[in-house]
């Protein structure tokens, strides 16, 4: 396999340095604006070229069905991608994912809950509070912020989401091993691949 | 004010996150020429041009959501004038393909085709392709609407193609699928089995009367 390099979205940007250092500490990492989750193609444009400009290495990606061609996109040679929908699921596992969307729990990870306002106001156009709030409400019946262990509980944010919405938010401790295993199996992908090519 | 000048003032107000006027106009309106008119005369070219915004990537996602709203208030309203718009047509099967749980614009989809009169009988969703097609067969209805976001949960729509098919229903249940992927790529319609799709979820009428064989009629 050739050096790997791993192309990350940014919202897992703490937890991919910090598995990456204990396991593949000589991999590249590539973070890309989480952001780009609002504009898909641009989104695909930015992984194709991180892509395009490493052809003498092996490139893992670590999205979830992004956008329309992630799929084609991780079907590239030298390339893989870890088995996920979205950020959510990579972290907790479909089984603990699954339980979550059936009972309309909307997922907040540490970088989004930072960026929050940017997200729903600036990204999303929900800056008139009550309309915000009715289409939360319609749509989910919990918040629920994913506490990967990393930086502290960000309470006073966590508040503001909380009062902006008129929902309580809980907080969910989940360790790396979902996303630990995702990781290495895409990469176990990857190197079989490239055994069975040459 | 003439109708063109009111549908451009209304669409300003939806844009602007201005509800309440949205609807003090709408309301306007329907006290002079009655509900049914207000809807299909102000309402529904408004939410065309919505439509067209939408498709061109040129309003968020909070406008797109609060014409919804407005489209279910003005139905609610219309309900309380008695001035209920019948549903003469469907009904449609509507709901998220199994493991999609993005139910927003199934939702509006469900919000537009009852304003056009649509019986709308909603699902929900992760729904199996044994159920849309159960319910389907018990009232009768040729149309089942399936709404997925992303490439992977759309794949599952294969599955309710394949049961129409299985159960001798091909041509007589219609399979309208939309959502964002069919969007960016409309040759999964095709691949995945679909009948047909729309451009957004207030085109959904127009994709509903085309494959009921209404259009011409």
């Amino acid at each position: 396999m050739k050096p790997l390099t791993v192309i990350c979205c940014s919202v897992l940007r703490r937890e991919i340095e910090e598995l990456l250092a204990k396991d593949y500490p000589e991999a590249e990492l590539v973070f890309l604006d989480s952001m780009l989750h609002m504009h898909p193609e641009k989104m695909r444009e930015a992984i194709d070229k991180e892509i395009a400009d490493r052809p003498d290495r092996s490139c893992l990606l670590v999205y979830g069905d992004c956008h329309a061609h992630m799929r084609e996109t991780a079907e590239g040679p030298h390339c893989a991608k870890v088995n996920g929908v979205n950020c959510g699921h990579l972290l907790l596992g479909t089984e603990e994912y699954r339980t979550c969307r059936n009972s309309k729990t909307f997922l907040f990870l540490p970088e989004w809950t930072e960026r929050w306002h940017e997200v729903f106001e600036k990204e999303l156009g929900f800056t008139d509070r009550d309309l915000a709030r009715e289409f939360m409400k319609e749509n989910q019946r919990k918040l629920l912020y994913l506490d990967t262990g990393l930086i502290p509980v960000p309470q006073d944010t966590l508040n503001n989401i909380a009062e902006f919405f008129d929902m309580p938010i809980g907080v969910l401790p989940v360790t790396l091993g979902q996303l630990r295993q995702a990781v290495k199996d895409a990469i176990n992908r990857m190197a079989q691949g490239d055994t069975d090519e040459s | 004010m003439d109708i063109v000048s009111t549908r451009e003032e209304l669409l300003r107000h939806i844009l602007a996150g201005n509800r309440q006027q949205a609807m003090v106009l709408l309301e306007d309106w329907a006290g002079r020429f009655h509900w049914r008119e207000t809807i299909r005369h102000l309402l529904e070219p408004t939410l065309d041009e919505i439509g067209k915004l939408w498709m061109a990537e040129e309003i968020s996602l909070a406008a797109g959501y609060m014409a919804g709203k407005i489209a279910e208030d003005v139905l609610l309203k219309a309900a309380q004038a008695e001035e209920v718009v019948p549903e003469t047509l469907g009904p449609v099967v509507l709901g998220n393909v199994e493991d999609d749980y993005h139910s927003l614009g199934r939702k509006l989809v469900a919000i537009f085709l009852k304003t056009s009169g649509w019986k709308v009988i909603d699902l929900g969703n992760d729904v199996p392709a044994e159920t849309f097609v159960d319910v389907a067969v018990k009232h009768q209805a040729k149309i089942i609407g399936v709404s997925a976001m992303m490439l992977t949960t759309a794949e599952n729509i294969l599955t309710i193609r394949k049961e129409i098919d299985r159960r001798g229903l091909t041509g007589k249940i219609k399979l309208a699928v939309g959502g964002a992927i069919f969007r960016i790529r409309p040759e999964l319609v095709a691949e995945l089995g679909g009948d047909g799709t729309a451009s957004s979820a207030v085109d959904t009428p127009r994709l509903m009367a085309e494959l009921s064989g209404l259009e011409n009629t």
